[in-house]
């Protein structure tokens, strides 16, 4: 930076200075939002930094790659469409007699349109983590007190954003005129040169103006999520739930949508094949559709240049999508402004997190220290942390959602029609599950690195933190393990899961326990006592594995046992019960 | 007598009371010797300064007397006692400020005070009354419903400061307490210190800023690489470093052989400025 400022005669004015000089905010913006999400892993994450700086921006690196690869990835989108309506229409496979044109086009441009807004979800999705922090005033307080304009800041911040989406606008630019001109090759005999020029220029066209839309509709959200995150100030419960609220469904949605879209690809022929609507009701539809700008003006435009050879399109359908495209080049052109207003604002932008001074505290202020019993005291102070670290409350939702999805795929792909499916999607749900309380346990034990100070000085015994911990961790892992049988509850199968699952389900908090014990045992054995925080953080990653491999081997052993008999289980159960209270009472004595 | 590397320091005997002992600490990390030998004494009543460069093993020293640390050579005893097999009689009797503090970020200060008073199982009202009093003291009051998050360091260093004396522990230790304190803060929480004396209790100040150190410590600890390199009251360091009359700063430097260092860093530093501009070579 200081180079930088020399080599410059400390003048910063031309935009390419700036550029550079945008890869230090870049970074702080991404440390700060690292920080600023990473919850009770706070210390933690400091510690890692401090030891390996390069953390900072191998996650944006790694969040560049993810999107560019997923924007790759949905091009099959477009080009299986095109593929399809022509394989439908010139290899008559199946009849398309049968199938109304309207039909066809109807499928084609809502399948080129989804691309685009698909293309707009990934973004979202790879991008805000990375992009919010961006947002935030504090990160130029330090470029404000450099020998540079108020203008060049302003401009600072606009290029810092760039710098932070530069790969992906790249790839949105490209991919889907690429991912066009494959479809063409594909069928190179249906295309003359005139027609593969006009659609490769003119999906570049769309290509660009949606890249532009996207960017704005990223800013826009940055700016609130940025707000939302800095928003401390106001500390209730309310606050905290609500931004919990919203990262759950954020990530939710993430997981949703990335799973449907690939369900959705694999499908695609399918879609044209099983015809809803009658030709008429088609036309209907492509009519109103093609003039909605974003995403289906676009969307129609490309289906009618890639099959206007084969396919009739109504004038109105192609009058729509021009004067579409034409009003989402506005509406792109105007959200485009207003981002770029958002951002060169961003460094004049006064922080929304209020300094405790701001506000006076009139009211006299009762002073009443509750004390209650160690064992209350850890289960409220773990609460009340996890209720506002969005983080931990991932942990804790993550387990009982991901069954599901494993479940749903099962169910998707047929899995579960025969014994021999049932058994082997119920071992996977054991995978799961294994993986998933060892994602509790490591959350838990995060919690107490979080306020060091504190507790290193307290007289805590370890037994108490462990029992503390034992309702909310069982609860989770119980309701993990036993949630997707919700989804068998009108099914013949029923039965069988429910039986499944209660056979085998003391062994889910024995096998959790003992992961919880071990990993205690790798990380926190001192000379004389156990502790919960992790202290001997030598081969981190293998002790890590290890602890889960624990769990899981657990877990095997037990369905092992019961291919004896069921008999064989309930000794295996007992006699491991009575083991773990050996052992706790070994680890943490009274 | 207390010796290290044929250097003596001060002159009190072995069986006086002490609160803390330790003896030969040896402490490494990988090939990193942190702590290298090191023996001192903390008597009852008495502020002893740990005094020595960044990096040069005060927290690591800290950190064995906590019990957080298992010394790999060498015994430490605090009341007596042993860190680490009676850890949580000594955490009982001991306060602890440390140089970051790094207390729940997601608690505000009520329900972090709540935590500590449960934990150590203090009577509420006693309790209540005392938090008022030190919160008040230090103009903390109005943050005591405030997110710790929302704290600035000042009064987020306010908050560890009075959750280490809230129980009147017999040993305060305190890494760099007065970090981030305004002018009266830290005032306050000097005579804190000198009460905390006067009634018997002993302090364990670490610290590398050395004015503080000369104005509150009776005895001072310079270490250097994690060896003992002095021990002793101010003067006592003066005689050794043959500087009497010099204030801490010079005896500091002298001691830790950092004094021709700093001239020669001075003397660069004169030749490259001129005029209080920079001169570009």
């Amino acid at each position: 930076m200081v180079k930088l400022l020399k080599s410059k005669g400390m003048k910063m004015s031309n935009l390419l200075s700036l550029y550079k000089l945008s890869k230090s905010v870049y970074r702080e913006s991404i440390l700060y939002s690292q920080l600023e999400s990473s919850g009770s892993n706070y210390t933690k994450l400091l510690e890692r930094i401090g030891k390996n700086p390069k953390i900072i921006s191998s996650q944006p690196k790694v969040m560049k790659f993810l999107t560019s690869f997923y924007i790759i990835f949905l091009t099959i989108i477009p080009v299986r469409a095109i593929t399809s309506i022509n394989s439908i229409l010139h290899n008559n496979f199946p009849s398309h007699t049968q199938i109304p044109q309207q039909w066809i086009v109807l499928i084609g441009s809502i399948l080129n349109s989804s691309f685009l807004l698909l293309e707009l979800f990934v973004l979202i999705i790879f991008s805000i983590m990375m992009t919010w922090g961006l947002f935030s005033p504090q990160i130029y307080s330090w470029p404000q007190t450099l020998p540079l304009r108020k203008k060049d800041i302003e401009k600072l911040s606009l290029l810092t954003f760039i710098r932070g989406i530069n790969v992906q606008l790249l790839f949105m630019i490209l991919v889907l005129p690429l991912g066009i001109a494959i479809g063409i090759f594909i069928n190179i005999t249906l295309y003359s040169p005139k027609t593969t020029f006009l659609l490769i220029f003119v999906s570049l066209i769309i290509s660009i103006i949606t890249s532009f839309f996207n960017l704005g509709v990223v800013v826009f959200i940055s700016k609130k999520m940025s707000i939302l995150m800095e928003e401390k100030e106001d500390n209730s419960k309310r606050s905290s739930i609500i931004k919990a609220i919203i990262t759950l469904l954020y990530l939710i949605s993430s997981m949703t949508l990335m799973y449907f879209i690939q369900i959705a690809i694999d499908k695609i022929p399918n879609f044209f094949t099983k015809v809803l609507l009658s030709s008429e009701q088609s036309l209907l539809f492509n009519n109103i559709l093609s003039f909605i700008p974003f995403p289906f003006s676009g969307g129609y435009l490309i289906t009618i240049l890639a099959t206007n050879h084969s396919l009739y399109f109504s004038p109105i359908t192609i009058l729509g999508s021009i004067i579409g495209l034409f009003l989402f080049t506005i509406l792109t052109y105007i959200l485009l402004k207003y981002s770029v207003s958002i951002l060169l604002k961003t460094s004049r932008t006064k922080s929304s997190f209020k300094k405790e001074k701001e506000k006076e505290n009139l009211q006299e202020t009762s002073v009443q220290v509750n004390v209650t019993s160690p064992l209350k005291a850890f289960i409220k102070r773990d609460l009340s942390i996890i209720s506002r670290d969005l983080q931990l409350i991932m942990v804790f939702v993550m387990p009982i959602i991901i069954p599901i999805f494993a479940i749903i795929t099962d169910i998707e792909d047929n899995v579960l029609l025969n014994e021999y499916g049932l058994t082997a999607s119920f071992i996977s749900i054991i995978f799961y599950v294994a993986l998933t309380t060892y994602m509790i346990i490591t959350g838990i034990t995060n919690i107490e690195s979080g306020g060091e100070t504190i507790t290193s000085s307290i007289p805590i015994k370890t037994r108490d933190q462990i029992k503390s911990k034992l309702p909310y961790f069982f609860s989770t892992i119980l309701l993990a393990y036993l949630i997707w049988n919700l989804f068998f509850i009108n099914s013949e199968l029923f039965p069988k899961m429910i039986t499944f699952s209660l056979i085998y389900l003391p062994a889910i908090p024995l096998a959790g326990i003992s992961g919880f014990f071990f990993k205690i045992f790798l990380f926190g054995k001192l000379k004389y006592k156990y502790v919960v925080e992790e202290i001997k953080t030598e081969h981190r990653l293998a002790k890590h594995f290890v602890s889960f491999l624990f769990v899981l081997i657990v877990l095997l052993l037990y369905i092992g046992l019961s291919f004896l008999g069921y008999w064989a289980l309930g000794i295996g159960e007992i006699v491991y019960s009575i083991l773990l209270i050996f052992v706790f009472n070994y680890m943490f004595p009274k | 007598m207390v010796t290290d590397d044929n250097i003596s320091y001060s002159d009190y005997s072995i069986d006086e009371k002490y609160t803390v002992k330790a003896t030969n600490l040896v402490k490494r990390f990988g090939n990193l010797i942190a702590v290298n030998n090191l023996t001192f004494k903390v008597r009852k009543g008495e502020i002893f300064g740990l005094l020595g460069p960044n990096g040069a093993g005060k927290t690591t020293t800290v950190k064995m007397i906590l019990g957080l640390l298992e010394p790999d050579e060498g015994e430490i005893k605090v009341f007596d006692l042993h860190p680490e097999k009676d850890e949580i009689e000594v955490k009982k009797r001991v306060g602890y400020v440390s140089e970051e503090p790094l207390i729940y970020r997601s608690m505000t200060a009520r329900q972090l005070f709540n935590f500590v008073g449960s934990l150590r199982n203090l009577d509420p009202e006693e309790t209540s009354q005392k938090l008022y009093s030190l919160l008040e003291s230090f103009e903390a009051l109005p943050y005591y419903d405030k997110l710790i998050a929302t704290l600035s360091r000042g009064n987020k260093q306010k908050m560890q400061v009075i959750a280490s004396l809230i129980h009147d522990p017999d040993l305060l230790i305190m890494d760099e307490p007065l970090t981030g304190l305004d002018a009266k803060s830290a005032k306050v929480l000097k005579e804190i210190l000198e009460m905390h004396k006067e009634k018997g209790g002993s302090v364990i100040l670490s610290t590398h800023i050395l004015e503080i150190a000369e104005e509150l410590c009776d005895r001072i600890a310079i270490i250097d690489h994690g060896r003992l390199i002095a021990l002793g009251t101010v003067e006592e360091l003066s005689h050794l470093a043959n500087k009497v009359g010099a204030d801490l700063e010079d005896i500091f430097l002298r001691l830790t052989n950092q004094d021709e260092s700093v001239d020669k860093i001075v003397e660069k530093l004169r030749k490259s400025m001129k005029n209080g501009k920079i001169v570009k070579k």
